[in-house]
């Protein structure tokens, strides 16, 4: 086992002991060559100043020693293929994510493992123990701790866990990969731990609904911030995937000017819906409702209203099926019924016969404490907002309530930087 | 009407509140051991010191649009860059000078709390203490944002000092000749005050805290001339409210013979001419809204720069549990920075002045790092320093080299 803080600076000298110059980085290949811990495929270097050289591993004594000592006279310098990663240059000090722990971490050390002729890349440090051994209080430290009885704090991940964030020269394809796979709570909550634009450069990879979704899980204040980073059409394409309450809640966010540009790229539906809520203040029921319900007119039967249900719940995207709300042709709100209401119905009975006729219901003005209030109180699931005429505007799903009820959002309105 | 009163609240409130980071941090960067520092230099030298706003400006301007530069290019906090380019062993050094250079700041606001609550007859022995925990708690549990356009308001009470400039009828041509004549004093107070001067205006904490608002805002490359604009129109604005500081405290104090302040009171002086009798309270209020504003930014400004450098855990949303060092640094700016307000008998003003003269002193180590990373073409492309940038830079560090070995020499050399 070797680190790389160690190697750095060492003296790297051929067979016969003449000293060719100072190691400066070493050199992996790219991810995509598919090997699990990556080999070394090159060292740089330096010699009385200029440019590193480039000098291809061709196996070497340990690396344990205090100098390199080539095992072969280098036949030639290393051609770079330009997809080569530099250890110190790329990885060493960056930010990485722990696609383990779902969390952004800084590498302060590198482990190399020799396997057969080769050095590969195995353990990045990003624990205590790495960083007092780059200031060179290792050893010191350890001693002391040792007259506690203690060990240092070393953590370290597997480099099989780690994830580029990405950075426009790095394709480091992978790790990428990896992370697609990830839910996307689990995405939000490395995203957490970044700025805005690495967010977005990460966001970027995945496709719009996956981006969406990941997006949903993030504070409105955040997302905003992150759609920012992209074109105003990545971000519509985006913004059109997520649900129009949690939309319209990021745009509210965005400087006017982008909210704007982005809702003018929008399909003129999901456009409609997000601009309606937009009018609306975030803190009343009609900020915090969702157009995504499901409605049926009066008059059909359980069996129509069932068959109805079955054909539209997909296609409209609703946050809920578990309640039907009965609207009349002007979108009056006549009465709503549960779906175990529906299902115990005999089929031919009309909606009318098994609906409830007065739903507790929110006024678009209504304070969020109020809709909390209601939902809580009578035990909803979702409670509908209507306009002054009794116009069905929304609904707000308990989810969503349960969403402003968590410490995270009433939490602390803090600029972004310290969170 | 109702338009007038539409754009009052939602324009130009919301102007004046979200403005750019740029002239928010100006703001915060006014507090209390700007007062102090920029009373003192008007007590003592009259006008005379004005020229040094003018370089002063420069100076600010030039850091502040290399910082705002670097954070919209890189899209990376300040000490995310120093971290990455430098290694451990400069990140400890640097961060090391931040910290020592953010505890004396952060002793100067509570220093500028216990001022501001004598001079209206509270005792410090009971506001000091409230405060400490009561920006703990705005923090970690409270509505930080309420808070903050609170102490915002409270620090826009210092608008007075341009009033005040005024009315006091200076002798505007003496300000003119103040303003265009480079005025040396050979004396050690003058050096002091002239190092005091850099670091109340170019603050190391100021330049990770700006980088940081500016990469949170997310602006793109496309929208760096609004970054920049933001920085000047900051650095502006920081020296005219310097500018009538020092006029108003020359046309009173100086004028009327103190030449050396203090106390809070003596400097609340400057704002007679148009507070009258007032004075004191309307000084007490903007001090106590600068400092509550830069006591509740600073400390966790610090911590998170510190944290971010290292890899640790950091951000008011971690648990304690999962951030023990982050919670720990930010208690810990605040215990001391409340503990040393604390002491009976402080002398307020030269405590204030102290703090800023190790700002300044420090300043130099952040902002060679800054220089390093702005001409770094790997990181910036070819929005690199201009030449002017690098020449204003590079003097501003070597001025206060000298002018800290001056301090050293003349303090170690006993006068004559």
């Amino acid at each position: 086992m070797a680190y790389l803080s160690e190697l750095v600076g060492r003296e790297v000298r051929d067979a016969k002991g003449t000293l060719i110059g100072v190691l400066n980085d070493l050199l992996i290949g790219p991810e995509s060559e598919g090997e699990t811990y990556p080999r070394v495929l090159a060292l740089a270097i330096k010699s009385n100043g200029g440019a590193p050289t480039l000098l291809p591993w061709e196996g070497a004594e340990d690396l344990a020693g205090n100098k390199i000592i080539l095992q072969r006279p280098p036949s030639a310098d290393y051609a770079p293929k330009g997809n080569e990663i530099y250890l110190v240059r790329d990885v060493l000090d960056k930010q990485v994510i722990d696609t383990h722990g779902f969390r952004v971490v800084r590498v302060n050390d590198l482990e190399l493992a020799r396997i057969g002729n080769d050095y590969r890349l195995v353990n990045v440090d990003v624990g205590g123990r790495g960083l007092l051994r780059r200031l060179g209080w290792e050893d010191f430290s350890e001693r002391i701790v040792g007259l506690f009885n203690r060990a240092l704090p070393a953590r370290s991940i597997a480099w099989t866990d780690l994830g580029f964030i990405p950075r426009g020269d790095l394709k480091v394809r992978v790790a990428r990969a990896k992370l697609k796979e990830l839910h996307s709570a689990d995405i939000a909550e490395i995203l957490e731990d970044m700025r805005p634009r690495q967010a977005g450069e990460l966001i970027r990879e995945l496709s719009d609904e996956k981006a969406a979704d990941v997006m949903e899980e993030l504070e409105p204040e955040f997302q905003a911030e992150v759609l920012e980073t992209f074109s105003n059409e990545r971000a519509a394409d985006i913004v059109e995937e997520m649900e129009p309450d949690a939309a319209a809640d990021a745009l509210q966010e965005m400087e006017e000017d982008r909210r704007e540009q982005v809702l003018n790229l929008m399909e003129p539906d999901e456009k409609q819906e997000v601009k309606e809520l937009l009018a609306h203040h975030e803190d009343t029921a009609g900020g915090l409702m969702t157009t995504k319900y499901i409605t049926v007119p009066p008059g059909i039967t359980a069996a129509d209203a069932l068959a109805h249900l079955r054909q539209i719940a997909v296609a409209t995207e609703a946050e809920t099926i578990y309640y039907v709300y009965v609207v009349d042709s002007d979108e009056h709100l006549n009465g709503v019924f549960s779906l175990s209401d529906l299902v115990l119905a005999s089929p031919e009975n009309r909606v009318e016969d098994f609906m409830h006729r007065r739903p507790i219901r929110m006024a678009l003005d209504a304070s969020r404490e109020d809709v909390l209030e209601a939902i809580a109180r009578y035990n909803l699931l979702a409670v509908p907002v209507v306009d002054a005429d009794n116009r069905l505007q929304g609904i707000v799903t308990s989810e969503d309530a349960l969403d402003l009820i968590l410490p995270n959002d009433l939490k602390i309105k803090l600029p972004r930087l310290f969170r | 009407m109702k338009w007038l009163r539409n754009f009052l609240r939602r324009r130009f409130l919301s102007f004046l509140l979200i403005m750019g980071p740029g002239l928010v941090t100006s703001l915060a960067g006014n507090d209390a051991g700007g007062i102090a520092t920029y009373s003192s230099l008007g007590a003592a030298y009259g006008y005379r010191m004005l020229w040094m706003l003018i370089w002063l400006f420069v100076s600010l301007g030039i850091t502040q649009e290399m910082i705002a530069r670097m954070g919209v290019i890189t899209g990376k906090g300040l000490s995310d860059l120093i971290r990455e380019e430098f290694g451990v062993k400069t990140t400890a050094f640097a961060m090391l000078t931040l910290l020592v250079a953010n505890i004396a700041t952060t002793i100067s606001e509570f220093a500028g709390i216990a001022a501001a609550s004598e001079l209206l007859g509270i005792p410090k022995i009971v506001t000091v203490p409230l405060a400490a925990l009561f920006v703990w708690f705005i923090i970690v549990r409270g509505n930080y944002k309420r808070a903050e356009k609170i102490f915002l308001a409270l620090a826009f009470v210092f608008i007075a000092y341009i009033f005040a400039g005024f009315l006091a009828r200076p002798k505007w041509d003496e300000v003119a000749l103040g303003l265009v004549t480079p005025a040396i004093v050979p004396e050690p107070r003058f050096i002091l005050f002239f190092i005091a001067a850099v670091g109340t205006t170019i603050t190391p904490w100021m330049q990770f805290y700006l980088q940081g608002s500016i990469v949170d805002k997310g602006l793109g490359e496309e929208e760096l001339a609004f970054a920049r604009a933001d920085a000047w129109v900051g650095a502006f604005v920081m020296n005219l409210f310097t500018f009538f500081m020092i006029v108003a405290t020359g046309a009173t104090l100086h004028h009327a013979g103190i030449f050396e302040i203090e106390s809070a009171a003596q400097a609340a002086q400057a704002l007679v001419p148009i507070a009258g009798e007032l004075a004191g309270e309307l000084f007490s209020l903007g001090l106590l809204g600068a400092s509550l504003l830069a006591a509740s930014i600073l400390p966790l400004s610090t911590a998170y720069a510190i944290c971010e450098a290292f890899g640790w855990e950091r951000g008011v949303n971690q648990t304690l549990q999962d951030a023990p060092i982050f919670y720990g640094l930010y208690t810990g700016l605040i215990v001391i920075g409340a503990a040393v307000a604390f002491i009976p008998g402080l002398p307020i003003i030269a405590v204030l002045l102290a703090s800023q003269t190790v700002n300044g002193i420090l300043l130099p180590v952040i902002l060679i790092l800054m220089l390093r990373l702005a001409n770094n073409p790997r990181l910036m492309g070819k929005h690199i320093n201009s030449r002017v940038a690098n020449f204003a830079g590079w003097m501003t560090a070597l001025v206060l080299i000298v002018a800290t070995a001056i301090l050293l020499a003349s303090t170690l050399i006993p006068a004559r």
